[in-house]
């Protein structure tokens, strides 16, 4: 509750037109924002690139944001659509290919065991289907309850249920190596 | 029942009711698919959960910041005293630093019998006293990858097969033992970077020293990356963690100078 409140007082500095409450909101959210779409995106160049748009949607945003969402949430789904609109742009081949063709990377010898582990699964987390690959972020990693979640996404919460699942499962999959991922989704809303 | 598997994310997460999680617990037993299906769900949470925080590269929202900020007449004293604060940085030596400097050029100058890299000051290269009480600001880690950068990007495109450790003269343990002259246990700072997830995208540590960044004690790690573990080096990174307790504190990236933009970014994208 502490934390909204902070987040409500720069707010409203910020409407009356303290030039340091955008810094101090930025500095507040830019770590999970930026993990967000580390995670989301698997690059720090598209990391980077996404955390700047989410930040500059967020300030042209701020001035009619009225306080109806927590700003959390508000700006977590400013940064989710930010990583669609990158992973849009890209219109990569299916990462599934991409892997395919990838270098096996040697673990150094002294940083073998977490290290591997960190990268593989991220690398496994890519090749999960985006809407799946949300909410196993947004829950999974940075621990968000399942009704936030329904708010950033704008699905209902038996959906949110329903994607992590079959995203945790996809992902488990793809860890041990078994071809069991479903379908990549298209962009229409999948269930 | 059928397969109840809209409960499933609630069981693995420990939130059903008790008469539900009772009634999963009793199905599961019976049904090895089930089984077999929230035994991966379970994995799964587990590995997101392990998943290190990353830390964010400095400058990342420096330019959206600006532009919150109506316009202020440029502060060049300020930039003057970072410039200059960065080349005395850089005397300052943190000592197995700048032997990795004095390396590379060396390296640069032999596989290529040209004149030395890019232009550095003379003062660059005097070997300075090693100054534990260094103390660094974020501008100034910028500073320092965007000098590693330069300097590794060249020779690194000059070493025979792009692996820096091959180029004569510059082999990683030369460079680390550098660092153990200058009086850092490298060994000790090298797991504490570990431990704060310096290692955690496969790259190649170049140097170790130990200095203060905003005041606090702290272990420096620079090495060489690519945009994924595997891929080749493209970039500088500079770790830093607390000598106290090995987090991280601050982490600053720079590519190699001439290294063209991700094929994923659009040009573009730039912020202004």
């Amino acid at each position: 509750m502490g934390e909204q409140a902070a987040d409500g007082e720069l707010v409203r500095r910020f409407a009356a037109g303290d030039p340091a409450a955008f810094e101090q909101l930025v500095s507040r959210h830019e770590k999970r924002v930026y993990n967000l779409c580390y995670r989301m995106l698997g690059s720090r160049e598209d990391a980077r690139d996404a955390t700047q748009e989410a930040f500059l949607a967020a300030l042209r945003a701020l001035p009619s944001f009225r306080g109806d969402a927590a700003l959390t949430t508000w700006l977590h789904r400013i940064a989710v659509n930010a990583c669609f609109d990158v992973l849009r742009r890209q219109k990569r081949a299916p990462l599934a290919e991409l892997a395919e063709d990838a270098e096996p990377w040697p673990p150094s010898p002294d940083h073998a065991e977490s290290a591997a582990t960190a990268v593989d699964v991220q690398r496994a987390l890519a090749r999960v289907p985006e809407d799946f690959r949300a909410v196993l972020v947004l829950h999974d990693v940075q621990d968000l309850p399942y009704e936030q979640i329904g708010a950033i996404l704008g699905i209902r919460v038996g959906t949110v249920k329903s994607r992590l699942h079959r995203g945790r499962v996809a992902l488990a999959g793809l860890l041990r190596g078994t071809p069991g991922a479903p379908a990549p989704s298209e962009g229409t809303v999948t269930t | 029942m059928t397969h109840p598997t809209d409960l499933f994310a609630d069981f693995v997460d420990g939130t059903l009711p008790a008469d539900q999680r009772q009634a999963v617990s009793a199905h599961l037993e019976s049904c090895s698919t089930c089984r077999a299906e929230v035994a991966l769900a379970l994995e799964a949470r587990e590995a997101l959960a392990a998943l290190p925080e990353e830390p964010i590269p400095l400058g990342t929202t420096r330019d959206v910041v600006r532009r919150a900020k109506p316009p202020r007449r440029t502060a060049s004293p300020r930039v003057y005293r970072v410039a200059a604060l960065a080349a005395a940085a850089s005397i300052i030596a943190f000592g197995g630093f700048l032997a990795l400097r004095e390396t590379n050029r060396e390296s640069v100058t032999a596989l290529s019998g040209e004149a030395a890299a890019p232009a550095s000051s003379p003062a660059d290269l005097e070997p300075g006293p090693f100054d534990r009480d260094g103390d660094y600001d974020s501008s100034e880690l910028v500073a320092l990858a965007g000098k590693t950068a330069k300097h590794s990007g060249a020779a690194e495109r000059k070493a025979p097969s792009g692996d820096l450790t091959a180029a004569p003269g510059t082999t990683a343990n030369k460079q680390l033992a550098a660092g153990e002259a200058a009086g850092v246990d490298v060994g000790k700072a090298t797991r504490c970077l570990k431990k704060g997830g310096a290692f955690g995208h496969g790259g190649q540590l170049i140097g170790v020293f130990e200095a203060k960044y905003q005041g606090k004690p702290a272990v420096f790690g620079v090495l060489l990356e690519g945009p994924e573990a595997g891929a080749a080096h493209d970039r500088a990174v500079v770790w830093v963690v607390s000598r106290s307790n090995c987090e991280v504190i601050a982490f600053a990236q720079q590519k190699f100078p001439g290294v063209s933009p991700s094929p994923s970014v659009p040009a573009s994208s730039a912020i202004p």
